[in-house]
């Protein structure tokens, strides 16, 4: 298993395929079921897990990942929400026991002011060095 | 492409820029150098230097009992996180037993995600070196201490602070090159 | 014996290679022709030895010769044929193997098809590629040799290749993956050789282009058939993750796309040279950064390959050797001659100068995203930059570019006069903005997003086809129209649209996907939009390799049964691994995907279930078509065959076959 060119099947458990059938046991859950009666809580909820990462797996969100840890924390998403709770009181839940790590949408705060800006920054020192490059090179020979 | 005459060209000299691109690229290679090779699974802990989370939990083997957080309080808990379904907590188990003679702190234990039967049959068979053992069936107590696999072990002050902690199995190395020069250290700041 | 052999000719390889970077090379610089004419005889030797190594390692993965540790790790004795050769590339060293392989392909077309090239230039080229593969060949012979023997203590039966490569997708992704990674080292050997003679010029442009654009191609099919793969058979619906995985391809694909446009300008009208140049060199080295990214486990991707810290330290110095002599070189060579601008701000010029600013910092983002975690954490921060920040930046660039995409192309090079443009344009921009109104209001709800996406679809679609009706305007049948314009445009335009298709894919399907996660019993029905989705049967079967439960559902639309699916839930005998096999109904308007979670009770006759409606999800990889068609198109353009003649001054012999001025 050591040279798997997939390693995030892992975390898979070796059990046996009838014991899969036969029992609802979680460690095999890919899948599991959470009905809303408000389809706006299902999108914010569809939204949360998609948002929040596995922290356990390589590079996973909750809605994809199939591990233990993600359907217990997928559950608390879903407790929460129905608790009424807002994304963001939910997102600094998992902030405070998992770190930043776990937010696959980083924050925009001062210490992520590099991630953020870092493209615009770019964007203004490429297109300003063209336009000045365009600007003191350009000798348009009117026809 | 023409095979004459090479054109020499005019500027031979680096640029202020081309050093700059030059420097920029070692960086970026020293810096993958060192990066590689490192573990990427490991997530500090959110909890260092913060008290521990509040709960109220059962005891393992006494339902009947309920421990909070003020368990660790006037005493340097070593705190381990294991579970009978994780094949590391089978290597880590015997270390138990000798962490546990030193005297400077309570070795005690949370049952995570586990079957009760399956964990009392786990410790009646392998030695129980725990003072006490918290049953959190469902997880959800590892979630308050981030935890997000097993085995894992805190190092919790007499105030009721984590201050440590560790991911993987605590062997005899592990737990004299970094737990007991923590142990000292928080005894110290007692006195 | 096969073990050895293979083994043989990768030394061979490796030496051969040597000999290529160094023969032909010093060859060129003191003008000896023996040297010279090394460079093809060698270059075809080194092809001869990575196909017959190569078939070496088919062979012993088709005999099941488990004495070889990579065999026995990644293939099965049950394992079906066809997986048993797509297997050879399943994991990392023969996954290798097949880069240097195709990397030798590349190298013998050049070989092959550069005979028009001048004799030094012709040498040099294939010195540098020979340099090249000095260093896919080291690396595969000293840190990740396929051929490596478990002797004495052989295992009776190999562990079996991983089920979610036992897939087509698998059979032919990589190749094409790889031959568009692999396909960029020849746009970097030539501007590598341009920089040594010291002549970067309209005429290395036009060598050069029909490469790039066949390499752009490949990796534009290897990307699209990567992120088929990973919807229809990881079971999560989705078709792009912003995985680093899925970043290192994209950033030579990016990269390589700016390179294409800039080559035009170099082309055609000799100017951006120093630019093509970098660019060339850059998009190469970030094939090589993504290998490394991947192969080298400092990113923790779905799909990263092993974490050996050996292998990932011998790319970065290969890495580093290439990328900083190639840096060197530009940074001394390329003279800072003051090129006169001769083109004014409404020109095709101008507008390339925008894709390519434009289309350099979509590399950087997704560059900067993909790294950033990694340089924050040596600072000591630990975050993550997950899809939904690449999906609040990326965006940005790509609306420009296509705004500016339904102009461009019409654009006159230096200098044009838009007033004739304007009445068309504004038709286009209104028709566009009404039917992008109409889809948004037939689909239901309405996204900005959407409105936006499907608006600049229709404008670039329709835009495209009216400069190729201008362009045949003077002739009468479409056959004579369509011979008036030239592959190149013909390609362009079809590349063009191929692009627009798939946005129009990916906004669609991202707002309009339905998604249900559902408990189901044997029996019960679901309703999702207009479609009802009855479980009908739980049946156990039996395969070679695997044991399933395959679960039927019957869809119905209007209470028509329209379809059965059939989603498996798979237990793979060798490897007793567990997968998920989603069935999915396809069409060009929507596709219906039902993936199996778990049995909820004893009996399996209760499952949690995933659906999905994906709406016109099917445009996102046909648009990837269309456009490595045009690529295709373009790269079969008269203007690159016989160039026989480099000294001609490439602007006063500026093509007829290319109408440029036709839009007058």
């Amino acid at each position: 298993m050591k040279k798997n060119a997939f390693s995030f099947l892992n975390f898979m458990p070796y059990a046996v395929f009838f014991a899969c059938l036969l029992s609802a046991s979680t460690a095999n859950a890919v899948i599991d079921v959470y009905e809303f009666d408000d389809p706006e809580l299902e999108k914010r909820f569809i939204k949360l897990t998609y948002e929040l990462r596995c922290p356990k797996c390589q590079n996973q969100n909750l809605a994809d990942s199939n591990s233990e840890l993600s359907l217990d924390l997928k559950a608390i998403v879903y407790e929460k929400l129905n608790a009424g709770e807002t994304d963001q009181q939910i997102l600094d839940f998992m902030k405070q026991r998992y770190g930043e790590f776990i937010l696959f949408n980083p924050e925009v705060n001062q210490s992520n002011a590099l991630l953020w800006a870092g493209p615009f920054i770019f964007l203004i020192l490429i297109g300003g060095g063209f336009f000045r490059w365009y600007l003191s090179n350009r000798d348009l020979d009117d026809e | 492409m023409s095979e004459s005459e090479n054109k020499t060209p005019n500027n031979r000299t680096i640029s202020a820029k081309g050093i700059i691109a030059v420097l920029l690229f070692l960086v970026f290679v020293v810096t993958f150098y060192f990066l590689i090779g490192q573990d990427k699974t490991e997530l500090p802990s959110q909890l260092i230097n913060r008290s521990a989370p509040a709960f109220s939990v059962k005891d393992l083997h006494d339902p009947s009992v309920t421990y909070t957080q003020d368990v660790f309080l006037g005493k340097i808990t070593v705190l381990n996180v294991w579970a009978t379904w994780c094949p590391s907590c089978y290597v880590e188990h015997p270390y138990w037993e000798l962490h546990a003679k030193n005297k400077d702190v309570v070795v005690a234990a949370i049952n995570y995600r586990d079957d009760r039967k399956k964990a009392l049959k786990f410790l009646a068979d392998r030695g129980n070196f725990f003072q006490w053992n918290l049953f959190d069936e469902k997880g959800r107590l590892g979630i308050e201490f981030g935890v997000y696999g097993a085995p894992e072990t805190f190092l919790i002050d007499p105030l009721g602070k984590v201050r440590y902690r560790h991911v993987g199995v605590v062997d005899t190395d592990v737990f004299e090159s970094i737990f007991v020069p923590m142990i000292e250290r928080i005894k110290q700041e007692q006195n | 014996m096969h073990a050895e052999f293979g083994n043989y000719l990768l030394v061979l390889a490796f030496i051969l290679s040597v000999a290529l970077g160094v023969f032909p090379m010093l060859g060129a610089t003191i003008k000896n022709d023996t040297l010279v004419a090394t460079a093809k005889p060698l270059a075809l030797l080194f092809f001869v030895a990575m196909l017959a190594s190569f078939l070496c390692l088919v062979y012993a993965f088709l005999i099941d010769d488990f004495t070889i540790t990579y065999v026995a790790q990644h293939s099965n004795s049950l394992l079906p044929t066809q997986f048993k050769v797509s297997a050879v590339w399943g994991a990392h060293e023969g996954s290798f193997l097949l880069w240097v392989f195709i990397f030798s392909g590349w190298m013998i077309a050049v070989a092959l098809l550069g005979n028009n090239l001048p004799r030094y230039s012709y040498a040099r080229v294939l010195s540098v590629l020979g340099l090249i593969a000095v260093g896919f060949s080291s690396f595969l012979l000293f840190t990740s040799n396929p051929f490596e023997r478990t002797l004495p203590f052989y295992p009776v039966d190999g562990t079996d290749l991983n089920p979610l490569l036992q897939d087509f997708g698998l059979i032919i992704h990589p190749p094409l993956l790889y031959m568009g990674y692999v396909g960029f080292a020849v746009s970097f050997a030539f501007a590598i050789t341009a920089l040594i003679e010291g002549e970067w010029n309209a005429t290395w442009a036009r060598w050069t282009r029909p490469w790039t654009i066949a390499a752009w191609s490949s990796l534009t099919i290897g990307i699209m058939l990567g992120s088929w793969w990973a919807y229809y058979e990881l079971g999560w619906g989705g078709w792009w993750f912003w995985d680093p995985s899925e970043n290192a391809s994209f950033l030579p694909w990016l990269s390589g796309t700016a390179l294409m446009h800039s080559l035009a300008v170099t082309d055609k009208r000799n100017s951006f040279k120093r630019w093509a140049l970098a660019l060339s060199l850059s998009t190469f080295s970030l094939s090589l950064l993504g290998t490394f990214l991947i192969r080298s486990g400092v990113l923790t991707s779905v799909h990263s390959f092993t974490n050996d810290p050996e292998r990932g330290r011998f790319i970065l110095m290969f890495l580093a050797i290439v990328v900083g002599s190639a840096l060197l070189l530009f940074l001394f060579r390329s003279s800072k001659v003051k090129t006169k601008v001769d083109f004014s701000v409404v020109s095709k010029d101008m507008f390339l100068l925008m894709n390519n600013i434009l289309f350099v910092t979509a590399t950087f983002i997704v560059l900067f995203g993909t790294l950033y975690p990694l340089i924050a954490e040596a600072f000591g921060k630990k975050l993550s930059v997950g899809a939904p920040w690449f999906n609040s930046l990326f965006p940005g660039p790509m609306v420009a570019l296509f705004v500016l995409l339904g102009i461009g192309p019409m654009l006159n090079w230096k200098k044009h006069n838009l007033d004739k443009l304007k009445k068309p344009l504004t038709i286009i921009a209104i028709v566009s903005v009404s039917l992008s109104l109409i889809v948004n209001w037939l689909m239901g709800e309405f996204f900005a997003w959407v409105f936006v996406g499907l608006t600049l679809s229709f404008w670039v679609s329709f835009s495209g086809l009216y400069y190729l009706t201008q362009l045949s305007r003077h002739k009468k049948t479409l056959r004579e129209k369509l011979a008036q314009i030239s592959y190149t445009y013909l390609g362009m335009t079809l590349a063009h649209i191929g692009v627009v298709v798939s946005l129009a894919g990916i906004v669609l399907t991202s707002f309009y996907s339905v998604e249900k996660d559902l408990r189901m019993e044997n029996g019960e029905s679901s309703e999702i939009n207009e479609y009802r989705f009855t479980m009908s049967n739980v049946e156990l079967i039996n395969k070679d390799n695997y044991q399933a439960t395959r679960v039927t559902f019957d869809v119905y639309k209007d209470n028509q049964q329209i379809q059965t699916l059939y989603p498996e839930k798979r237990f793979y005998l060798a490897g007793r691994q567990i997968m998920t096999e989603a069935d999915i109904d396809d069409s060009i308007a929507r596709d219906l995907y039902v993936a199996l979670g778990e049995a909820l009770d004893e009996t399996g006759q209760v499952w949690s279930v995933r659906i999905y409606v994906k709406p016109f999800i099917r445009l996102i990889w046909l648009g990837a078509i269309l456009m490595a068609l045009g690529g295709i198109l373009a790269m079969l353009d008269k203007r690159y065959r016989n160039l026989k003649s480099p000294k001609v001054n490439p602007v006063a012999n500026s093509d007829k076959n290319t109408v440029d001025a036709i839009v007058r």
